[in-house]
């Protein structure tokens, strides 16, 4: 149920839209603003462009006495106040039970690109968030859309989109196109349907080589997918699977490794689609955790190709690729990791537990640095601009942590 | 003296002549010395003549008189004088002398004498011109008073004439007064037969004349048009008068109807004179009670029969009521009053304590209009509630005060959810009752240290916000002061909000009864699916209820893992309560329940915390995260368009059956070889998916597995 509130000229307040006439409002360039609870007076300070819809999502008290205030009661009862109130609950509810799954940032550095599992892309801005004068309301996205009808499980960035996947298709987003507040699809990628209904993507990795350029994505129906971003073609379908794929990263030209719910790490090569390694850490005593089950969650790699470490039911670990042997499993035993990625000479992860973890290569905790949420899914790090360069937290919680020193959290960003 | 006495023989002489005659003239003589003195001038004496008659002679001499000259006659007197005196001298002389010469003597004697004569002669003549003149005189006189009297007369005309001159020149013509048309647009409007220009525009005179002209066609114009006008009026009146006429016997044939109609009225249960009797109260209500009134029972004409409105109350008390009651007992209250009373009542007020006194006020504060409008609403399966409206007249609120007659199984967690005091609670958001709605009544509130009306709430009922509306009356939150003007109760407030109030109530009975019933199901651990929502659940379901119980906010917020939707402002203190306990085998879930007032539009909150093993949380397992949000935010599949009354019920039935999903799909993640204590009693396609592991919650009614929803 959508309510506009006529305001003053030009103001149009909406009230708990539906998804589907949100998206439908959207597509039509509609603008949606988020009202934090604090500064709703406030926000009426600035006026917005004619056509434009607010969406508050607050208490209903505030929000009753609020709305009295501006339209008066008589204008308020046209609208049915179970449905919006209803509604205005369920978007705080919503909020309670919020994961941040996946984050990119920018080309330029300046933006950070969130999807949770409403399947909603969040856009922040860096430099309002990080400027002296930021404030709770900075902190807010300047744009949120729905994109999936689900959850969006991994969002990668090029020079032109934002390519973001989970429940549905592989769906393209203009860059450009924030600043104009109105985000269209520009081109998708459907998942051939086989065995599995609806299977998801959890992995996305984009491989720039000269004159080409393909897509690889995890997906729910155990395989790999690559697809040429300029023609759209599905190029290779990469089978072996025994559960479905989790999580990806590139080795290098020619080598794509996969790690799986089956337990398994496999290393593909791109070029023949076979399977060319197979390894499986619950089968190392070092890393098996038998109680917490087999499955790998986050593979990573680093720059020169020579390291990967894996983690998830098993215990976090790196391995050296050329020899295929784990070298060192990184201690914290209550901890399923669910994301890890090289950054200069440590190794940062998390998992479920509200903290992120920096590891040296030797296998030493570095730094164990709270965070706010209470399951980490993405760490990210902005090294785009130097300006920027801050570290991004996102996991089960509405927030997302900004850490501009990589050791404690400097502010979180809400949706 | 010489001259004198040169001339005096000539006078002498003159004079004897004179004198020789008049005795002559008495003793008859001829009158030859009287003609000789008729030759004479003037300076003689005329001699009356001998032989004229003596009225002649008369006569004559009066002419004489008139000729002569009256200085000559007076020379010739003193000439006369003279001589006398020189005839005495003489005779003296001679007489001193001695010389008796008589002759002279004598004649100086007759001269002497005839001396005389001439004097007594112009004596006469003088006393006849003396006379003469006196007449003359006394003529002239009245010859001038008479031009005198002519002049006046002459006069008296010329003003008279001047005046009537000025008169003429100053009166003032009837037309001067008449407003005629300007020129201009005499000569626009005017035909030119009257306004005849050529004539006209030099001469003003003419003008003058024209424009008159067309005022009198113009005013006989209207003065027709006045009269045709009259005449249609008197028409309509006297069509008016029959018609009035023809009404008026109307009435008592009503009456005769009426009264003929009246068994039949009790006969077919149709009690007009009790409504008439009704609307007969209802001009004494307050105003907020009588639109009240009105609305409520206009809604009941055309809308809704299962409800009916009543005015109760004293008609006496009424009409004994002061009109200004109200803003006398304000300004008691605001001046000194113990003065005042203690003035007039001193034995009464001095023995009674200061706390009876606040009590006295208290009561006069909250004082109500003896008239109440009663509304009872029959909401299905022989419920009805009874609202019982009244005014607070200081206060300028609506109170309702509450009579519920429900038949409804009781449950003991739930045993509150139909008392009067909390049925209505919150029908609209924040809606509690518990302080005044009239933002102005909060200083003379606090003045008698009432902070909460629903302390009072068993005398005058409470204030809902609602009960305002219904009444039109319409406060705005206490927050904004520039709203806060009192206005007068108005219909389209009250009638805009009485369906959606009635609706609300009705659903609101429904939803309560509804609810009780799923408690008292719950408090038997046994949770009752209907047959519509069958579908949404497998048929087995292993989990079962061990307590159910209520609790308190204070509980609620004690437990760690509720934080979070407290601060997202998810609870607030007027909401309901409950712990209940799942178990199965020996893993047990322990769930927080809220109700809101507004249950079932406010759907149930749970937080929950599962015991296996481990004591888990949302904070700390995400699949259990996941099942708050299965129950919490995916509720609307639970209710069915008709209603949502089961919403609790399903809920629990959901909350059971994820957490059979979770044990089975735990131990599987387990990898744990041996016997399971959970074995999979349901198909799940897959156990897990996705990045977050998520595990198979919805329950896919068409193909009887569980899956996870994307």
């Amino acid at each position: 149920m959508l309510c506009n509130i006529p305001l003053k000229t030009g103001e149009v307040l909406s009230v708990g839209a539906a998804e589907s006439q949100e998206r439908k409002l959207r597509a039509q360039g509609v603008e949606f603003l988020y009202i934090p609870p604090l500064t709703i007076s406030a926000s009426f300070g600035y006026r917005v462009s004619e056509q434009a819809h607010w969406t508050i999502q607050q208490n209903h008290k505030s929000l009753a006495h609020f709305l009295s205030q501006r339209v008066g009661y008589e204008t308020l009862h046209k609208f049915d106040w179970t449905i919006r109130l209803r509604n205005i609950s369920l978007s705080a509810r919503q909020r309670l039970s919020a994961v941040v799954y996946s984050q990119c940032f920018s080309p330029c550095g300046k933006f950070l690109a969130t999807g949770n599992n409403y399947g909603h892309i969040s856009i922040y801005s860096l430099p309002a968030a990080l400027s002296p004068s930021a404030s709770e309301a900075t902190w807010k996205a300047i744009l949120t859309f729905k994109a999936h009808p689900v959850e969006i499980f991994a969002l990668v960035s090029t020079e032109q989109f934002i390519i973001s996947a989970g429940s549905g298709a592989i769906k393209a987003w203009k860059w450009s196109d924030i600043h104009s507040k109105t985000l269209r699809v520009v081109w998708s990628l459907e998942i051939p349907q086989s065995v599995t209904d609806n299977p998801e993507t959890n992995a996305l990795v984009v491989d720039e080589q000269e004159g080409s350029s393909s897509l690889y994505a995890g997906c729910g129906d155990n395989n790999l997918y690559q697809w040429d971003m300029n023609t759209g073609d599905l190029l290779r379908t990469f089978q072996g699977h025994q559960d479905y794929v989790h999580c990806l990263a590139k080795r290098n030209d020619s080598e794509i490794i996969s790690g799986s719910e089956d337990g398994t790490v496999r290393i593909w090569d791109t070029r023949t689609e076979e399977c060319v390694h197979r390894l499986e850490p619950h089968k190392i005593e070092q890393c098996s955790r038998l109680q917490f089950g087999k499955w790998i969650s986050c593979v990573a790699v680093d720059d020169n190709s020579d390291w990967m470490v894996c983690g998830g039911g098993p215990a976090l670990s790196l391995w050296h690729l050329r020899s295929l042997s784990s070298s060192t499993t990184f201690h914290a035993p209550k901890v399923c990791s669910q994301f890890a990625m090289f950054y200069e000479d440590t190794v940062i992860s998390g998992g479920n537990e509200p903290y992120v973890s920096h590891w040296m290569i030797s296998g030493e905790q570095k730094q164990h640095v709270p965070c706010s949420p209470t399951s980490v899914y993405n760490v990210a790090i902005n090294e785009k601009s130097n300006n920027y360069k801050v570290l991004a937290v996102a996991g089960s919680s509405q927030k997302v942590d900004i850490c501009t020193n990589f050791n404690y959290k400097a502010l979180s960003l809400t949706c | 003296m010489s001259s004198t006495s040169k001339d005096a023989p000539d006078k002498k002489r003159k004079k004897t002549s004179k004198s020789d005659l008049s005795p002559l003239k008495g003793s008859g003589l001829d009158g030859k010395k009287i003609k000789l003195e008729t030759h004479r001038d003037s300076r003689t004496i005329v001699v009356a003549h001998g032989t004229k008659s003596p009225r002649q002679l008369f006569y004559q001499e009066d002419e004489e008189s008139m000729k002569r000259d009256a200085k000559q006659d007076m020379e010739l007197y003193k000439a006369a004088c003279e001589e006398i005196q020189l005839m005495m001298l003489k005779v003296k002389k001679m007489k001193d002398s001695d010389s008796s010469d008589t002759a002279v003597l004598d004649e100086c004697r007759i001269h002497g004498s005839l001396q005389f004569a001439t004097l007594k002669k112009l004596n006469r003549l003088a006393h006849m011109r003396c006379k003469k003149v006196r007449d003359s005189t006394h003529e002239a006189k009245q010859k001038i008073d008479q031009y005198n009297l002519q002049l006046q007369n002459l006069l008296y005309e010329t003003t008279h004439l001047q005046k009537e001159i000025t008169k003429c020149l100053e009166f003032t013509s009837k037309d001067e007064d008449i407003e005629l048309v300007d020129v201009e647009e005499f000569y626009k409007e005017a035909p030119p037969e009257i306004s005849k220009i050529e004539k006209t525009e030099g001469d003003e005179h003419e003008l003058r004349l024209a424009r008159l002209d067309w005022e009198l066609e113009q005013r006989k114009q209207l003065a027709k048009k006045l009269k045709d006008a009259l005449s249609s009026k008197e028409g309509l009146s006297k069509n008016i008068a029959t018609k009035k006429e023809n009404l008026d016997s109307l009435q008592p044939k009503l009456n005769a109807i009426l009264k003929e109609t009246k068994p039949i009225q009790e006969e077919l249960g149709m009690p007009f004179d009790e409504v008439r009797q009704q609307h007969k109260m209802a001009r004494f209500l307050p105003r907020p009670l009588y639109v009240l009134y009105m609305q409520a029972s206009a809604y009941h004409e055309a809308c809704d029969k299962a409800m009916s409105v009543t005015i109760n109350g004293e008609m006496e008390e009424v009409k004994s009521l002061e009109p200004d009651y109200a803003a006398k007992l304000l300004f008691d209250s605001d001046s000194e009053p113990e003065e005042q009373e203690d003035g007039k009542k001193v034995s009464k007020h001095r023995r009674k304590t200061a706390g009876d006194k606040l009590d006295l006020k208290r009561k006069k504060l909250l004082r109500q209009h003896p008239l109440t409008v009663d509304i009872s609403i029959n909401c299905g399966d022989s419920n009805v509630l009874e609202l019982n409206f009244c005014y607070l007249m200081l206060l300028e609120v609506v109170t309702v005060k509450l009579k519920a007659n429900i038949n409804a199984t009781t449950s003991i967690s739930g045993g509150d959810l139909l008392s009067e005091d909390m049925l209505l609670n919150c029908l609209y958001p924040g809606d509690d009752g518990k302080t005044s709605p009239n933002p102005t009544n909060g200083y003379p509130l606090n003045k008698l240290g009432i902070t909460r009306l629903d302390n009072f709430s068993g005398t005058i009922g409470k204030p809902y916000m609602w009960a305002q509306w219904l009444s039109g009356l319409e406060f705005l939150e206490s927050e904004d002061a520039e709203f806060n003007v009192n206005q007068q109760a108005s219909n389209s407030v009250s009638s805009s909000r009485m369906e959606e109030t009635l609706l609300k109530i009705r659903r609101r009975v429904n939803s309560r009864i509804a609810l009780q019933k799923q408690l008292a199901s719950l408090e038997r651990c046994s949770v009752n699916v209907s047959p519509e929502h069958l579908e949404l659940f497998p048929h087995k379901v292993l989990s079962k209820i061990s307590s159910w119980k209520r609790t308190t906010y204070e509980d609620f917020v004690s437990v760690p893992y509720t934080e979070e939707m407290t601060e997202e402002g998810l609870v607030q203190e007027s909401d309901m309560f409950f712990t209940t306990v799942l178990e199965r085998g020996s893993a047990k879930l322990i769930a927080q329940v809220v109700i809101s007032p507004d249950y079932p539009n406010q759907p149930p909150l749970l937080a929950t915390q599962v015991h296996y093993g481990t004591k888990r949380t949302a904070f700390s397992d995400e699949s259990i995260k996941e099942i708050e949000a299965e129950v919490n935010l995916h509720f609307e599949e639970l209710t069915s368009q008709k209603s949502c009354d089961q919403l609790l019920s399903n809920q629990m039935q959901r909350l059971l059956m994820c957490f059979d999903v979770y044990l089975e799909t735990e131990e599987n993640n387990a990898a744990v070889s041996g016997p399971k204590e959970f074995p999979k009693e349901n198909i799940y396609q897959r156990t897990c998916r996705g990045r977050n592991r998520g595990r198979p919650y919805f329950y896919n009614k068409l193909r009887g597995y569980f899956i996870q929803r994307h």
